[in-house]
């Protein structure tokens, strides 16, 4: 063996040695990284190129027909454009089509598509590439979870139970600038489904050739007023403008997205604070913690902005029980609760008070017509329920998904309705992928009692709240959970043929209603997003759906 | 020697395929999937993506599906989170920054920790000990997700010195590092520290000393390498923690590394993820035992591989 001069020393040359190896070996990708001095240098030498630094979240992916999550969908919708666009009314614009013509029976779509319309790599937009992509995403090998977007088209059900070949989809080219959609039934949403990114147009050529690679940087091929230049995992996301886009140019010539941990709100705001970003994005708010000192702040209290968006909170009652057959039980939960005191006090989030459960933008909705707060009332309905300060009503339990704000609006919950209405409630929380299977399975249906949902517009149409989630046959296991009204499924199936804009309305507008008389679940408040956004930063409004922020809208002053 | 080596890299095997066969039944006895999101998704699509990633198929098949892979490939699967990314991808691109990270934290905590342990035994019950221990209990009671944020607020926010998080350049890897070296640093002073004052009472060192010797020659040349021994021991336990990273380092100071994806895993459910990742910290905290007792017989040249 070998001998040592000295112990100590060796040994710390073994550590120091050890050291200078690993930052030696590891050293390549930190010097190199290429887009950290690039993007520095961008910004000192092309002043001119307006640039914004926004927070993001890792995407699943940047496939259009695979999106479900606003991680993904926000980088997507500055990348790529679809037929129409709904604008802040929910009314259809053409986006990628110039114009469009229904038939007199509402089952035919006749597109044209926008003449000079390219692809980041120069080659034109065709019908074809829509008609393409909307086979591909509703094909079962492609396993999109919003295959069902396909399914008012014809033999779109079919194609997803697997009884038809994708090729026979009721969508065909019939030429380049012509796509002709065929309808299996009239389906007054159908706009309002073509704007989602489910039905966006794909390049088969770069989506065949790179298999799943094929949304890198490197392959990648959009439509839209932004490109991707740069996507290094789980760290950054640069877009840059395209400047061959047919449309207006947009002011922000460069946006970078810092990628935060998931749950990164205390991150985002240190980064924000330390000047990294420009706003804190649309996506996770202001942390609570730190709501009060941001508040007292005089220079950051004043760039707190609030948007709305389109969704809610709920209980979700399970109607299996028989305790909650009687509606009078079902109102007194509902109306013992203080919304506003939730809201400001005990989550501290921002929201909007729901008296419904359809939020703003969503046709139809009665907000004055649902019960209001009321404890007095409320203790008065369970005593004509038969349960007296809430003597002989059984203990139930409210379940939710473990997480610091699921806790306190739980632990709330329970305080409110043992003090206004005697009712014991045990709380139960789950790990959030136990909860999601918890709440489809024979558990739940069997035991549970209450659990907090949430449900947010996929598109802001009617058809996504009120056939999509409440008919008793949409999805029975996990929003209605047994509730059936017969009335209001016949309403709310008439208002999906209806093609007449007033006669649709007001078909939803009874539904509604009977929802309201009915009071199947308990809302509890629409979502806002707080935010805290840079003074320079002008035009910065995420949408009510989805929750993202165009960046065509944004610009930046000089700062 | 070398065969000492070649058996000890060996019978990583079956270490590998036990950790392997543990994990999979983990994994599969855990409630909840990969696809449950909280907008549900319809059965049928359901139904596809199990079948789309071979989870529609009876689970031995499966266990035996992965291994297959693994062995005739080096195929670690795909992740089910990231659509266009396989497990090796993402375990190439996070593993090094997690490592970077560790290895920063690791000299901290050897370069401060043990000479804070020798001050401590060769002053015992001075002013010194008391101070230098009480630094040790900080460092082991206060948790990293306390002491990360003091440290943005101080130097990122208050100071503006030091970038809050992110991973771009050496800057940014300060402070997580030092975040992340006070609990093994403590652990080293007070290992040191129990271990020198045991070796300081032995036989042999009370001869060094009767010999004349200055008490600082006493504790370099006679004490400390025996002394040694059991520190190296904790320090490659927690060398091998550090290594494959924190999740609260990394999700306080948002960096992409291996310790903040790996929980993020377990909640998505992404089980070639998580197989990849635990294989992963397998390998590290294995080769880190090899060279902990290789070390030893640096230390100690009464102990030999043959």
């Amino acid at each position: 063996m070998y001998r040592a001069p000295a112990p100590v020393r060796s040994g710390y040359l073994l550590v120091v040695s050890m050291v200078v190896v690993g930052l030696l070996a590891s050293s390549a990708p930190v010097s190199a990284s290429p887009t950290g001095l690039a993007s520095a240098g961008a910004r000192v030498q092309q002043t001119s190129v307006q640039e914004v630094r926004l927070p993001g979240i890792e995407p699943p992916t940047l496939d259009p027909g695979l999106a479900q999550d606003i991680p993904s969908i926000d980088i997507i919708t500055q990348m790529f454009d679809g037929l129409v666009a709904l604008d802040g009314s929910a009314n259809p614009t053409g986006v990628g089509a110039s114009s469009w013509t229904i038939s007199a029976d509402g089952l035919t779509y006749t597109f044209t598509l926008r003449q000079g319309a390219t692809w980041s790599d120069g080659k034109p937009v065709t019908a074809q590439d829509y008609a393409w992509a909307w086979k591909r995403n509703v094909s079962p090998v492609t396993a999109s979870p919003y295959a069902n977007a396909f399914a008012p088209i014809k033999n779109g059900q079919a194609i997803i139970d697997e009884k038809l070949d994708p090729e026979q989809l009721g969508v065909q080219a019939a030429d380049d600038r012509t796509l002709v959609v065929t309808l299996e039934r009239p389906a007054s949403f159908f706009l309002a489904l073509a704007s989602t990114v489910t039905l966006y147009p794909l390049r088969q050529d770069v989506v065949e050739g790179y298999g799943d690679r094929w949304t890198e940087a490197a392959s990648i091929v959009t439509n839209g007023p932004y490109r991707l230049k740069e996507w290094q995992h789980d760290t950054r996301i640069v877009l840059e403008r395209n400047e061959s886009y047919w449309g207006p140019k947009p002011s922000i010539g460069l946006a970078t997205y810092t990628l935060f941990p998931e749950d990164g709100v205390e991150q985002m705001l240190a980064a924000y604070e330390a000047g990294e970003i420009d706003t804190t994005g649309s996506a996770s708010g202001i942390p609570a913690s730190q709501l009060d000192r941001i508040m007292a702040d005089p220079v950051l209290s004043q760039q707190v902005k609030t948007f709305k968006q389109s969704g809610t909170y709920f209980f979700i009652l399970n109607h299996r029980r028989p305790h909650f057959q009687d509606v009078r039980v079902r109102k007194a939960i509902g109306m013992a609760l203080n919304r506003r005191e939730l809201l400001d006090d005990v989550i501290k989030q921002a929201g909007e008070p729901a008296a419904g459960i359809q939020p703003e933008g969503i046709l139809g909705r009665q907000p004055a017509a649902w019960p209001k707060e009321d404890a007095a009332a409320a203790q008065q309905l369970m005593a004509d329920a038969g349960y007296p300060n809430g003597t002989g009503f059984p203990e139930i339990t409210l379940t939710f998904s473990t997480s610091a704000t699921n806790r306190l609006l739980a632990e709330y919950t329970q305080q409110r309705l043992k003090e206004i209405l005697g009712i014991t409630v045990r709380l139960e929380s789950m790990e959030s992928a136990v909860f999601l299977r918890w709440r489809r399975g024979t558990e739940w249906e069997q035991r549970g009692d209450i659990y907090r949902a949430s449900w947010f517009s996929d598109y802001e149409d009617p058809e996504n709240w009120y056939n999509h989630i409440w008919d008793s046959e949409s999805d029975p296991g996990v929003y209605n959970a047994a509730w059936q009204n017969a009335q209001f499924d016949g309403l709310v199936r008439q208002a999906l043929a209806e093609t007449d804009l007033a006669r649709r309305t007001a078909l939803y507008t009874q539904a509604d209603q009977l929802m309201a008389q009915d009071y199947p679940h308990v809302p509890l408040y629409h979502e806002e997003v707080r935010s805290l956004v840079k003074p320079y930063l002008k035009g910065y409004v995420p949408g009510r759906v989805p929750a993202v922020a165009p960046l065509r809208t944004m610009s930046v002053d000089p700062h | 020697m070398t065969r000492y080596l070649v058996r000890r890299v060996l019978i990583l095997l079956p270490v590998w395929l036990a950790v392997y066969t543990l994990t999979f039944t983990l994994y599969h006895v855990t409630p909840g999937g990969p696809w449950d999101r909280e907008k549900p998704v319809p059965p049928q699509a359901m139904a596809q993506l199990n079948q789309k990633y071979g989870l529609d198929r009876p689970l031995w098949q499966q266990y035996l599906d992965y291994l297959a892979g693994v062995f005739t490939r080096f195929d670690f699967g795909p992740s089910y989170s990231r659509q266009s990314r396989n497990v090796s991808e993402i375990i190439t691109d996070l593993f090094p920054v997690s490592a970077r990270i560790g290895m920063l934290a690791m000299f901290l905590a050897v370069g401060l920790g043990v000479p804070l342990g020798v001050v401590s035994a060769s002053n015992h019950h001075s002013i010194a000990d008391r101070a230098s221990m009480l630094i040790a209990v900080f460092g082991v009671s206060v948790p990293s997700f306390v002491v990360g944020p003091i440290l943005i607020w101080i130097f990122a926010l208050s100071l503006a010195w030091l970038p809050p998080g992110g991973i771009d350049t050496w800057r940014h890897h300060l402070l997580p590092a030092i975040t992340l070296s006070l609990f093994p640093m403590a652990l080293l002073a007070r290992a040191t520290r129990a271990s020198l004052l045991e070796v300081l009472s032995a036989d042999y060192v009370r001869t060094a000393r009767s010999k004349g010797l200055r008490e600082a020659l006493v504790i370099r040349r006679h004490a400390l390498r025996n002394a040694l021994i059991p520190v190296v021991t904790i320090g490659g336990i927690l060398l091998a923690e550090v290594l494959v990273g924190s999740f609260y380092v990394e999700t306080v100071f948002a960096i992409p590394g291996i310790g903040r994806y790996f929980v993020t895993s377990v909640t998505s459910r992404d089980y070639p993820v998580l197989m990849g990742i635990t294989l992963l910290m397998t390998t590290v905290v294995a080769l880190v035992n090899l060279f902990v007792d290789l070390t030893y017989a640096y230390l100690d040249p009464r102990i030999r591989y043959g």
